[in-house]
Protein backbone atom coordinates (compact mmCIF):
# COMPACT_ATOMS: atom_id res chain seq x y z
CA UNK A 1 0.00 0.00 0.00
CA UNK A 2 1.29 3.36 -1.09
CA UNK A 3 1.39 5.66 2.30
CA UNK A 4 -1.16 8.10 1.04
CA UNK A 5 -3.38 5.33 0.82
CA UNK A 6 -2.53 4.11 4.12
CA UNK A 7 -2.98 7.68 5.86
CA UNK A 8 -6.77 7.69 4.55
CA UNK A 9 -7.31 4.44 5.26
CA UNK A 10 -6.00 5.10 9.50
CA UNK A 11 -8.02 8.12 9.20
CA UNK A 12 -10.94 6.47 8.10
CA UNK A 13 -10.83 3.52 10.56
CA UNK A 14 -9.95 6.38 13.34
CA UNK A 15 -13.11 8.26 12.64
CA UNK A 16 -15.25 5.02 12.08
CA UNK A 17 -13.50 3.81 15.48
CA UNK A 18 -14.74 6.96 17.53
CA UNK A 19 -18.44 8.14 15.47
CA UNK A 20 -19.56 4.61 15.65
CA UNK A 21 -19.89 3.48 18.78
CA UNK A 22 -20.27 7.21 20.69
CA UNK A 23 -23.76 6.77 18.41
CA UNK A 24 -24.79 3.43 19.60
CA UNK A 25 -24.30 4.56 23.11
CA UNK A 26 -23.70 1.21 24.91
CA UNK A 27 -22.30 1.29 27.96
CA UNK A 28 -20.57 -2.02 28.24
CA UNK A 29 -19.27 -1.97 24.39
CA UNK A 30 -17.62 1.53 25.72
CA UNK A 31 -16.10 -0.34 28.75
CA UNK A 32 -14.81 -3.55 26.36
CA UNK A 33 -13.44 -0.86 23.69
CA UNK A 34 -11.80 1.58 26.78
CA UNK A 35 -10.18 -1.62 28.07
CA UNK A 36 -9.02 -2.35 24.70
CA UNK A 37 -7.08 0.85 24.52
CA UNK A 38 -5.64 0.67 28.24
CA UNK A 39 -4.13 -2.59 27.66
CA UNK A 40 -3.07 -1.62 24.20
CA UNK A 41 -1.07 1.81 25.38
CA UNK A 42 0.36 -0.77 27.78
CA UNK A 43 1.51 -3.62 25.30
CA UNK A 44 2.68 -0.33 22.95
CA UNK A 45 4.63 0.77 26.20
CA UNK A 46 5.98 -3.20 26.29
CA UNK A 47 6.90 -3.54 23.12
CA UNK A 48 9.07 -0.64 23.35
CA UNK A 49 11.56 -2.55 25.36
CA UNK A 50 11.09 -5.80 23.92
CA UNK A 51 10.62 -5.23 20.42
CA UNK A 52 12.58 -2.51 20.05
CA UNK A 53 15.52 -2.98 22.68
CA UNK A 54 15.28 -6.71 23.48
CA UNK A 55 14.40 -5.87 26.95
CA UNK A 56 12.13 -8.69 28.27
CA UNK A 57 10.97 -7.18 31.38
CA UNK A 58 8.61 -9.76 33.79
CA UNK A 59 8.58 -7.13 36.14
CA UNK A 60 6.70 -4.45 33.99
CA UNK A 61 3.36 -4.48 35.51
CA UNK A 62 5.07 -2.27 38.37
CA UNK A 63 4.14 0.82 36.67
CA UNK A 64 0.80 0.27 36.08
CA UNK A 65 -0.46 -1.12 39.36
CA UNK A 66 1.41 1.03 41.10
CA UNK A 67 0.20 4.19 39.20
CA UNK A 68 -3.37 2.94 39.63
CA UNK A 69 -2.81 2.34 43.73
CA UNK A 70 -1.18 6.41 43.45
CA UNK A 71 -4.11 8.05 42.19
CA UNK A 72 -6.66 5.50 44.46
CA UNK A 73 -4.64 5.80 47.35
CA UNK A 74 -4.09 10.29 46.74
CA UNK A 75 -7.53 10.96 45.49
CA UNK A 76 -9.30 8.25 47.66
CA UNK A 77 -7.99 8.43 50.93
CA UNK A 78 -6.01 12.22 51.05
CA UNK A 79 -8.49 13.31 48.70
CA UNK A 80 -5.86 15.07 46.33
CA UNK A 81 -7.12 16.94 42.90
CA UNK A 82 -6.78 14.15 40.02
CA UNK A 83 -3.93 16.07 38.28
CA UNK A 84 -1.90 16.39 41.46
CA UNK A 85 -2.36 12.32 41.25
CA UNK A 86 -1.05 12.22 37.95
CA UNK A 87 2.15 14.53 39.46
CA UNK A 88 2.52 11.86 42.03
CA UNK A 89 2.45 9.05 39.34
CA UNK A 90 4.66 10.80 37.41
CA UNK A 91 7.44 10.99 40.17
CA UNK A 92 6.85 7.27 41.09
CA UNK A 93 7.23 5.98 37.73
CA UNK A 94 10.41 7.72 37.40
CA UNK A 95 11.95 6.20 40.39
CA UNK A 96 10.74 2.79 39.33
CA UNK A 97 12.15 2.79 35.86
CA UNK A 98 15.63 4.31 37.69
CA UNK A 99 15.77 1.07 39.47
CA UNK A 100 14.83 -1.30 36.67
CA UNK A 101 17.90 1.07 34.89
CA UNK A 102 20.20 0.11 37.57
CA UNK A 103 19.01 -3.31 37.32
CA UNK A 104 20.23 -3.29 33.41
CA UNK A 105 24.01 -2.48 34.28
CA UNK A 106 24.50 -5.44 36.44
CA UNK A 107 22.47 -8.38 34.73
CA UNK A 108 21.29 -9.14 31.24
CA UNK A 109 18.76 -11.42 29.46
CA UNK A 110 17.39 -14.38 31.42
CA UNK A 111 18.72 -13.20 34.43
CA UNK A 112 17.71 -9.63 34.27
CA UNK A 113 13.68 -10.99 33.80
CA UNK A 114 14.38 -12.83 36.53
CA UNK A 115 15.67 -9.90 38.91
CA UNK A 116 12.23 -7.52 36.93
CA UNK A 117 10.45 -10.55 38.36
CA UNK A 118 11.64 -10.71 42.04
CA UNK A 119 10.91 -6.66 41.75
CA UNK A 120 7.53 -7.31 40.68
CA UNK A 121 6.34 -9.52 43.19
CA UNK A 122 7.81 -7.48 45.73
CA UNK A 123 5.24 -4.98 45.20
CA UNK A 124 2.79 -7.25 44.47
CA UNK A 125 3.06 -9.07 48.53
CA UNK A 126 3.48 -5.37 49.46
CA UNK A 127 0.14 -4.85 48.02
CA UNK A 128 -1.72 -7.62 49.82
CA UNK A 129 0.37 -6.90 53.15
CA UNK A 130 0.36 -3.13 53.57
CA UNK A 131 -3.23 -2.82 54.96
CA UNK A 132 -3.08 0.48 55.58
CA UNK A 133 -2.06 2.06 51.95
CA UNK A 134 -3.46 -0.53 49.84
CA UNK A 135 -6.33 -2.14 51.40
CA UNK A 136 -4.70 -5.93 51.03
CA UNK A 137 -6.46 -8.10 49.13
CA UNK A 138 -9.61 -6.16 49.15
CA UNK A 139 -7.67 -2.93 47.03
CA UNK A 140 -8.90 0.13 47.36
CA UNK A 141 -12.15 1.02 45.69
CA UNK A 142 -13.81 4.20 45.58
CA UNK A 143 -12.04 6.39 42.55
CA UNK A 144 -14.28 8.33 40.76
CA UNK A 145 -13.40 8.77 37.01
CA UNK A 146 -12.28 11.95 35.92
CA UNK A 147 -14.56 11.25 32.54
CA UNK A 148 -17.99 12.71 32.86
CA UNK A 149 -19.83 9.66 31.05
CA UNK A 150 -18.42 6.72 29.27
CA UNK A 151 -18.86 8.07 25.71
CA UNK A 152 -16.60 10.96 26.31
CA UNK A 153 -14.07 8.32 28.57
CA UNK A 154 -13.77 6.10 25.01
CA UNK A 155 -13.15 9.03 22.64
CA UNK A 156 -10.41 10.21 25.32
CA UNK A 157 -9.42 6.82 25.84
CA UNK A 158 -9.13 6.30 21.62
CA UNK A 159 -7.38 9.54 21.41
CA UNK A 160 -4.96 9.13 23.80
CA UNK A 161 -3.74 5.29 22.13
CA UNK A 162 -3.64 7.33 18.75
CA UNK A 163 -1.13 10.03 20.35
CA UNK A 164 0.72 7.14 22.47
CA UNK A 165 1.15 4.73 18.97
CA UNK A 166 2.32 7.89 16.61
CA UNK A 167 4.41 8.94 19.37
CA UNK A 168 6.22 5.61 20.30
CA UNK A 169 6.54 5.09 16.28
CA UNK A 170 8.46 8.21 16.02
CA UNK A 171 10.68 7.34 19.45
CA UNK A 172 11.64 3.98 17.57
CA UNK A 173 12.17 5.49 14.14
CA UNK A 174 14.48 8.79 15.91
CA UNK A 175 18.16 8.81 15.92
CA UNK A 176 17.73 7.52 19.97
CA UNK A 177 15.47 4.56 18.45
CA UNK A 178 17.71 3.32 15.87
CA UNK A 179 20.34 3.33 18.53
CA UNK A 180 18.32 0.78 20.44
CA UNK A 181 17.68 -1.39 17.46
CA UNK A 182 21.24 -1.54 17.75
CA UNK A 183 20.81 -2.14 21.52
CA UNK A 184 18.79 -5.37 20.61
CA UNK A 185 20.88 -6.83 17.67
CA UNK A 186 24.50 -6.53 19.57
CA UNK A 187 24.20 -4.81 23.16
CA UNK A 188 28.31 -4.87 23.53
CA UNK A 189 29.11 -3.66 20.23
CA UNK A 190 27.44 -0.63 20.24
CA UNK A 191 29.23 0.67 23.56
CA UNK A 192 31.92 -0.12 21.46
CA UNK A 193 31.01 2.26 18.87
CA UNK A 194 30.93 5.39 21.52
CA UNK A 195 27.34 4.83 22.69
CA UNK A 196 26.56 4.87 26.60
CA UNK A 197 24.04 2.06 26.44
CA UNK A 198 23.15 2.46 29.96
CA UNK A 199 22.27 6.22 28.98
CA UNK A 200 19.93 5.06 26.11
CA UNK A 201 18.37 1.88 27.89
CA UNK A 202 17.35 4.25 30.52
CA UNK A 203 15.79 6.70 28.37
CA UNK A 204 13.62 3.77 26.97
CA UNK A 205 12.44 2.37 30.18
CA UNK A 206 12.02 5.35 31.58
CA UNK A 207 9.46 6.15 28.35
CA UNK A 208 8.04 3.20 28.88
CA UNK A 209 7.82 3.01 32.49
CA UNK A 210 5.32 6.67 32.12
CA UNK A 211 3.90 4.69 29.22
CA UNK A 212 2.40 1.77 31.19
CA UNK A 213 2.06 3.82 34.40
CA UNK A 214 -0.69 6.15 31.73
CA UNK A 215 -2.31 3.13 30.96
CA UNK A 216 -2.72 2.17 35.00
CA UNK A 217 -3.95 5.72 35.39
CA UNK A 218 -6.66 4.94 32.47
CA UNK A 219 -7.32 1.53 34.05
CA UNK A 220 -8.28 2.84 37.45
CA UNK A 221 -10.55 5.80 36.23
CA UNK A 222 -12.50 2.70 34.55
CA UNK A 223 -12.70 0.00 37.08
CA UNK A 224 -13.09 2.05 40.23
CA UNK A 225 -10.53 0.14 42.10
CA UNK A 226 -6.72 -0.84 42.36
CA UNK A 227 -6.67 -4.32 43.34
CA UNK A 228 -3.49 -6.86 43.69
CA UNK A 229 -4.26 -8.69 40.71
CA UNK A 230 -3.15 -5.70 38.23
CA UNK A 231 0.40 -6.18 40.41
CA UNK A 232 0.69 -9.88 39.99
CA UNK A 233 3.33 -11.58 37.46
CA UNK A 234 0.91 -12.87 35.73
CA UNK A 235 -0.15 -9.56 34.44
CA UNK A 236 3.02 -8.99 33.10
CA UNK A 237 2.30 -12.83 31.77
CA UNK A 238 -1.08 -11.55 29.72
CA UNK A 239 0.80 -8.04 28.23
CA UNK A 240 3.65 -10.30 27.48
CA UNK A 241 0.77 -12.51 25.45
CA UNK A 242 -0.67 -9.33 23.85
CA UNK A 243 2.43 -8.35 22.06
CA UNK A 244 3.99 -11.92 20.99
CA UNK A 245 0.40 -12.48 19.89
CA UNK A 246 0.14 -9.27 17.61
CA UNK A 247 3.52 -8.99 16.60
CA UNK A 248 6.69 -8.26 18.58
CA UNK A 249 8.37 -4.82 17.41
CA UNK A 250 5.75 -3.70 15.46
CA UNK A 251 3.81 -1.42 17.75
CA UNK A 252 1.02 -2.04 15.54
CA UNK A 253 0.60 -5.62 16.73
CA UNK A 254 0.41 -5.01 20.14
CA UNK A 255 -3.01 -3.37 19.86
CA UNK A 256 -4.46 -5.98 17.73
CA UNK A 257 -3.27 -8.42 20.30
CA UNK A 258 -4.84 -6.62 22.85
CA UNK A 259 -8.15 -5.99 20.85
CA UNK A 260 -8.27 -10.15 20.59
CA UNK A 261 -7.38 -11.17 23.93
CA UNK A 262 -9.76 -8.71 24.80
CA UNK A 263 -12.00 -9.77 22.41
CA UNK A 264 -11.52 -13.97 23.37
CA UNK A 265 -12.04 -14.05 26.78
CA UNK A 266 -15.40 -12.36 26.68
CA UNK A 267 -16.22 -14.72 23.92
CA UNK A 268 -14.63 -18.07 25.26
CA UNK A 269 -15.48 -17.06 28.69
CA UNK A 270 -19.10 -17.48 27.65
CA UNK A 271 -18.43 -21.36 26.80
CA UNK A 272 -16.55 -22.11 29.65
CA UNK A 273 -14.52 -20.61 32.88
CA UNK A 274 -11.64 -22.34 31.54
CA UNK A 275 -11.03 -19.75 28.37
CA UNK A 276 -7.47 -19.91 29.17
CA UNK A 277 -6.89 -23.08 28.26
CA UNK A 278 -8.67 -22.94 24.81
CA UNK A 279 -6.52 -19.14 24.60
CA UNK A 280 -3.01 -21.15 25.44
CA UNK A 281 -3.65 -23.58 22.57
CA UNK A 282 -4.42 -20.93 20.13
CA UNK A 283 -1.54 -19.09 21.46
CA UNK A 284 0.75 -22.07 20.69
CA UNK A 285 -0.37 -22.35 17.46
CA UNK A 286 0.67 -18.73 16.62
CA UNK A 287 4.04 -19.43 18.07
CA UNK A 288 4.54 -22.30 15.67
CA UNK A 289 2.59 -20.80 12.32
CA UNK A 290 3.17 -17.35 12.79
CA UNK A 291 6.21 -16.28 14.59
CA UNK A 292 5.58 -12.89 13.36
CA UNK A 293 2.22 -12.70 15.11
CA UNK A 294 -1.04 -11.61 13.95
CA UNK A 295 0.85 -8.23 12.41
CA UNK A 296 3.22 -10.16 10.67
CA UNK A 297 0.59 -12.58 8.58
CA UNK A 298 -1.67 -9.26 7.57
CA UNK A 299 1.97 -7.93 6.40
CA UNK A 300 2.19 -11.06 4.19
CA UNK A 301 -0.75 -10.13 2.46
CA UNK A 302 -0.12 -6.76 1.63
CA UNK A 303 3.05 -6.45 0.22
CA UNK A 304 3.29 -10.26 -0.77
CA UNK A 305 6.04 -9.22 -3.51
CA UNK A 306 8.17 -6.75 -1.30
CA UNK A 307 11.68 -7.79 -0.16
CA UNK A 308 12.03 -7.25 3.95
CA UNK A 309 14.34 -3.65 3.98
CA UNK A 310 14.60 -3.25 7.49
CA UNK B 1 59.36 12.11 15.84
CA UNK B 2 55.93 12.65 16.21
CA UNK B 3 53.66 12.58 19.21
CA UNK B 4 52.38 9.13 20.88
CA UNK B 5 48.73 8.86 20.35
CA UNK B 6 48.73 5.47 22.14
CA UNK B 7 50.94 4.13 25.27
CA UNK B 8 50.43 0.66 26.78
CA UNK B 9 52.82 0.36 29.93
CA UNK B 10 53.69 -2.35 32.03
CA UNK B 11 50.35 -4.27 31.41
CA UNK B 12 50.26 -6.96 33.17
CA UNK B 13 47.04 -9.41 32.90
CA UNK B 14 46.22 -12.64 34.59
CA UNK B 15 42.94 -14.97 34.40
CA UNK B 16 43.20 -16.79 37.80
CA UNK B 17 46.91 -18.39 37.97
CA UNK B 18 47.38 -17.84 34.41
CA UNK B 19 49.62 -15.41 33.14
CA UNK B 20 48.65 -13.98 29.79
CA UNK B 21 50.13 -10.49 29.53
CA UNK B 22 53.80 -10.10 31.23
CA UNK B 23 55.16 -6.46 31.65
CA UNK B 24 54.01 -5.44 28.39
CA UNK B 25 54.90 -1.87 26.99
CA UNK B 26 54.84 -0.12 23.73
CA UNK B 27 53.51 2.98 22.32
CA UNK B 28 52.08 3.97 18.74
CA UNK B 29 52.85 7.42 17.33
CA UNK B 30 51.20 9.97 15.43
CA UNK B 31 50.69 8.36 12.19
CA UNK B 32 52.35 5.05 12.75
CA UNK B 33 51.63 1.47 11.42
CA UNK B 34 52.61 -1.10 13.44
CA UNK B 35 51.61 -4.90 13.65
CA UNK B 36 51.65 -6.82 16.51
CA UNK B 37 52.47 -10.29 15.77
CA UNK B 38 52.70 -13.82 17.52
CA UNK B 39 51.51 -17.48 17.80
CA UNK B 40 47.91 -17.96 18.66
CA UNK B 41 47.48 -17.84 22.39
CA UNK B 42 50.28 -14.76 22.59
CA UNK B 43 47.86 -12.55 24.45
CA UNK B 44 47.06 -10.22 20.81
CA UNK B 45 43.55 -9.64 21.60
CA UNK B 46 43.88 -9.14 25.46
CA UNK B 47 45.85 -6.13 24.74
CA UNK B 48 43.22 -5.05 22.83
CA UNK B 49 40.58 -5.72 24.90
CA UNK B 50 42.14 -3.84 27.76
CA UNK B 51 43.27 -0.99 25.52
CA UNK B 52 39.53 -0.52 24.34
CA UNK B 53 37.91 -1.13 28.09
CA UNK B 54 36.86 -4.46 27.32
CA UNK B 55 38.72 -6.08 30.04
CA UNK B 56 40.50 -4.08 32.95
CA UNK B 57 44.14 -4.90 33.41
CA UNK B 58 45.22 -7.03 36.28
CA UNK B 59 48.21 -3.84 36.07
CA UNK B 60 49.83 -1.19 34.24
CA UNK B 61 48.65 1.94 32.72
CA UNK B 62 46.97 3.01 29.25
CA UNK B 63 47.21 6.10 28.10
CA UNK B 64 45.26 7.88 24.93
CA UNK B 65 46.80 10.91 23.59
CA UNK B 66 48.05 12.00 27.10
CA UNK B 67 45.15 11.06 29.21
CA UNK B 68 44.72 7.82 31.36
CA UNK B 69 42.18 5.39 29.98
CA UNK B 70 42.87 2.54 32.22
CA UNK B 71 39.28 0.73 33.20
CA UNK B 72 37.21 3.10 31.21
CA UNK B 73 34.51 2.08 29.83
CA UNK B 74 34.22 1.01 25.95
CA UNK B 75 32.10 3.90 25.00
CA UNK B 76 33.83 6.35 26.39
CA UNK B 77 37.17 5.60 24.91
CA UNK B 78 35.70 4.84 21.27
CA UNK B 79 34.77 8.78 21.75
CA UNK B 80 38.45 9.52 22.55
CA UNK B 81 39.25 8.83 18.54
CA UNK B 82 39.98 4.72 19.46
CA UNK B 83 38.29 2.60 17.40
CA UNK B 84 38.64 -1.21 17.17
CA UNK B 85 37.31 -4.11 14.96
CA UNK B 86 36.89 -7.62 15.78
CA UNK B 87 38.53 -10.78 14.86
CA UNK B 88 35.86 -12.69 15.45
CA UNK B 89 32.95 -11.06 13.09
CA UNK B 90 30.92 -8.67 15.43
CA UNK B 91 28.19 -7.08 13.59
CA UNK B 92 24.48 -5.91 14.06
CA UNK B 93 22.95 -9.25 12.12
CA UNK B 94 19.56 -8.18 11.65
CA UNK B 95 19.93 -4.58 9.91
CA UNK B 96 21.04 -3.69 6.75
CA UNK B 97 24.52 -3.22 5.62
CA UNK B 98 23.58 0.62 5.34
CA UNK B 99 22.47 1.01 8.80
CA UNK B 100 25.73 -0.97 10.24
CA UNK B 101 27.63 1.52 9.12
CA UNK B 102 24.97 4.36 9.26
CA UNK B 103 24.76 3.10 13.41
CA UNK B 104 28.55 3.57 13.77
CA UNK B 105 28.89 7.36 11.94
CA UNK B 106 25.68 8.19 14.29
CA UNK B 107 28.07 7.65 17.13
CA UNK B 108 30.23 10.61 16.29
CA UNK B 109 27.53 12.84 15.85
CA UNK B 110 25.31 14.68 18.25
CA UNK B 111 22.03 13.53 17.37
CA UNK B 112 21.67 10.34 18.87
CA UNK B 113 19.74 11.41 21.82
CA UNK B 114 16.85 13.04 19.74
CA UNK B 115 13.93 10.89 20.34
CA UNK B 116 11.20 13.18 18.28
CA UNK B 117 13.21 13.46 14.80
CA UNK B 118 13.13 11.02 12.15
CA UNK B 119 16.49 9.38 11.61
CA UNK B 120 16.05 9.84 8.01
CA UNK B 121 16.29 13.24 7.99
CA UNK B 122 19.74 13.37 9.50
CA UNK B 123 20.93 13.17 6.03
CA UNK B 124 25.08 13.77 6.63
CA UNK B 125 25.07 10.11 8.15
CA UNK B 126 23.77 8.57 5.41
CA UNK B 127 26.58 10.43 3.32
CA UNK B 128 28.78 9.16 5.24
CA UNK B 129 27.84 5.30 5.09
CA UNK B 130 27.36 5.43 1.76
CA UNK B 131 31.27 6.64 1.32
CA UNK B 132 32.68 4.13 3.60
CA UNK B 133 30.74 1.39 2.27
CA UNK B 134 31.92 2.82 -1.71
CA UNK B 135 35.64 2.77 0.43
CA UNK B 136 35.09 -0.79 1.58
CA UNK B 137 33.76 -2.46 -1.97
CA UNK B 138 30.64 -2.84 -0.75
CA UNK B 139 28.28 -0.53 -3.10
CA UNK B 140 25.37 -2.31 -4.48
CA UNK B 141 24.92 -4.61 -1.11
CA UNK B 142 23.33 -1.41 1.37
CA UNK B 143 20.12 -3.17 1.30
CA UNK B 144 21.31 -6.27 2.36
CA UNK B 145 21.02 -7.97 5.81
CA UNK B 146 24.63 -7.81 7.36
CA UNK B 147 23.26 -11.91 8.58
CA UNK B 148 23.10 -12.18 4.37
CA UNK B 149 26.68 -11.72 3.54
CA UNK B 150 29.49 -13.84 2.66
CA UNK B 151 32.47 -14.24 5.35
CA UNK B 152 34.57 -12.36 2.92
CA UNK B 153 31.92 -9.02 2.55
CA UNK B 154 31.17 -9.46 6.45
CA UNK B 155 35.08 -8.66 7.18
CA UNK B 156 34.41 -6.19 4.35
CA UNK B 157 31.63 -4.55 6.44
CA UNK B 158 33.20 -4.82 9.75
CA UNK B 159 36.34 -2.54 8.64
CA UNK B 160 33.29 -0.24 7.53
CA UNK B 161 32.02 0.44 11.08
CA UNK B 162 35.61 0.61 12.27
CA UNK B 163 35.92 3.32 9.60
CA UNK B 164 32.47 4.84 10.24
CA UNK B 165 33.77 5.29 14.18
CA UNK B 166 35.74 8.30 12.93
CA UNK B 167 38.69 7.60 15.23
CA UNK B 168 41.74 8.74 14.42
CA UNK B 169 43.30 6.03 15.90
CA UNK B 170 42.82 2.22 14.25
CA UNK B 171 42.86 -0.62 15.82
CA UNK B 172 42.55 -3.86 13.50
CA UNK B 173 41.84 -7.31 14.67
CA UNK B 174 43.06 -9.64 11.95
CA UNK B 175 41.04 -8.42 9.80
CA UNK B 176 41.82 -11.04 7.05
CA UNK B 177 40.99 -14.01 9.63
CA UNK B 178 39.20 -16.84 8.04
CA UNK B 179 39.82 -15.51 4.39
CA UNK B 180 40.85 -17.37 1.39
CA UNK B 181 44.10 -16.18 -0.21
CA UNK B 182 42.45 -14.71 -2.52
CA UNK B 183 40.31 -12.65 -1.00
CA UNK B 184 43.30 -11.20 1.15
CA UNK B 185 44.83 -8.79 -1.21
CA UNK B 186 41.56 -6.52 -1.47
CA UNK B 187 41.33 -6.62 2.43
CA UNK B 188 45.06 -5.34 2.18
CA UNK B 189 44.40 -2.77 -0.42
CA UNK B 190 41.80 -1.18 1.66
CA UNK B 191 43.87 -1.25 4.33
CA UNK B 192 46.82 0.50 2.53
CA UNK B 193 44.42 3.13 0.98
CA UNK B 194 44.07 3.77 4.65
CA UNK B 195 47.51 4.03 5.28
CA UNK B 196 48.22 6.26 2.17
CA UNK B 197 45.72 8.93 3.39
CA UNK B 198 48.67 9.25 6.23
CA UNK B 199 45.29 10.75 9.14
CA UNK B 200 45.00 7.59 10.97
CA UNK B 201 47.14 5.81 13.70
CA UNK B 202 46.94 2.19 12.90
CA UNK B 203 47.38 -1.25 15.35
CA UNK B 204 47.05 -3.86 13.21
CA UNK B 205 46.74 -7.57 14.34
CA UNK B 206 47.95 -9.99 11.51
CA UNK B 207 49.73 -13.64 10.85
CA UNK B 208 50.71 -12.66 7.36
CA UNK B 209 54.04 -12.07 7.46
CA UNK B 210 54.74 -11.62 4.22
CA UNK B 211 52.15 -8.95 3.67
CA UNK B 212 52.92 -7.04 7.15
CA UNK B 213 56.79 -6.87 6.29
CA UNK B 214 55.78 -4.43 3.55
CA UNK B 215 53.01 -2.21 5.18
CA UNK B 216 54.40 -1.87 8.84
CA UNK B 217 56.66 1.00 9.90
CA UNK B 218 57.42 -1.13 13.39
CA UNK B 219 56.35 -4.43 14.34
CA UNK B 220 55.97 -5.83 17.92
CA UNK B 221 56.46 -9.54 18.24
CA UNK B 222 54.72 -11.08 21.78
CA UNK B 223 55.43 -14.55 22.64
CA UNK B 224 53.13 -16.07 25.78
CA UNK B 225 52.24 -12.09 26.68
CA UNK B 226 56.25 -11.34 26.59
CA UNK B 227 56.71 -8.40 23.92
CA UNK B 228 60.07 -9.69 23.00
CA UNK B 229 60.78 -7.37 20.16
CA UNK B 230 59.24 -3.90 18.81
CA UNK B 231 61.23 -2.25 15.86
CA UNK B 232 61.26 -1.88 12.16
CA UNK B 233 60.43 -4.58 9.53
CA UNK B 234 64.37 -4.68 8.88
CA UNK B 235 66.13 -4.77 12.59
CA UNK B 236 63.16 -7.81 13.41
CA UNK B 237 63.97 -10.18 11.16
CA UNK B 238 67.47 -9.69 12.27
CA UNK B 239 66.56 -9.67 16.06
CA UNK B 240 67.64 -13.35 17.23
CA UNK B 241 65.29 -13.96 20.28
CA UNK B 242 62.12 -13.31 17.45
CA UNK B 243 64.02 -15.65 15.09
CA UNK B 244 64.15 -18.16 17.53
CA UNK B 245 60.90 -17.66 19.13
CA UNK B 246 58.03 -16.89 15.73
CA UNK B 247 60.24 -17.01 12.31
CA UNK B 248 61.37 -20.75 13.25
CA UNK B 249 64.85 -19.88 11.70
CA UNK B 250 63.31 -17.67 8.40
CA UNK B 251 61.86 -20.84 7.22
CA UNK B 252 58.48 -18.74 6.63
CA UNK B 253 59.62 -15.75 5.33
CA UNK B 254 59.27 -16.64 1.86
Amino acid sequence: MKTKNKLVLALALLAAVLVVPALIGSSYIHSIIITICIYSIFAISYDLLLGYTGIVSFGHTVYFGVAAYVVAFTTVKLHWPFLAAVGMVIVVCVAISFIFSLVTLRTKNVYFSMVTMAIGQLFYVMSTKLYAITGGDDGLPGVKSIFPNKTVFYIAAVLILVCVYLFSKRLVNSPAGRVLQGVKENDARIGMLGYNTFKFKSIVIQISGLLAGLAGILYVNLNGIATPSILNSSMTLQILFMVILGGVGTLHGPVIGAAIMQIASIVLSGFTTRWMLIFGIGFVVVMLFFPKGVAGVFDRFSQPNQLRKE
Amino acid sequence: MSEEVLRVQNLKKSFGGIRVLEDVDFSLRKGEFKTIIGPNGAGKTTIYNIVSGVMKPTSGKIFCKGQDITGLPPYKIANLGLSRSFQITNLFPDLTVLENVRIAAQAKGKDSLKILLDYKHFKNYFETANKILTMVHLTGKEDLLAKDLSHAEKRKLEMGILLAMGGDILLFDEPTAGLSAEEVPELFKIIEEIKDTKEKSILLIEHKINIILGISDTIAVLQNGVLIGDDTPEKIQQNQAVQDAYFGGGAVLG
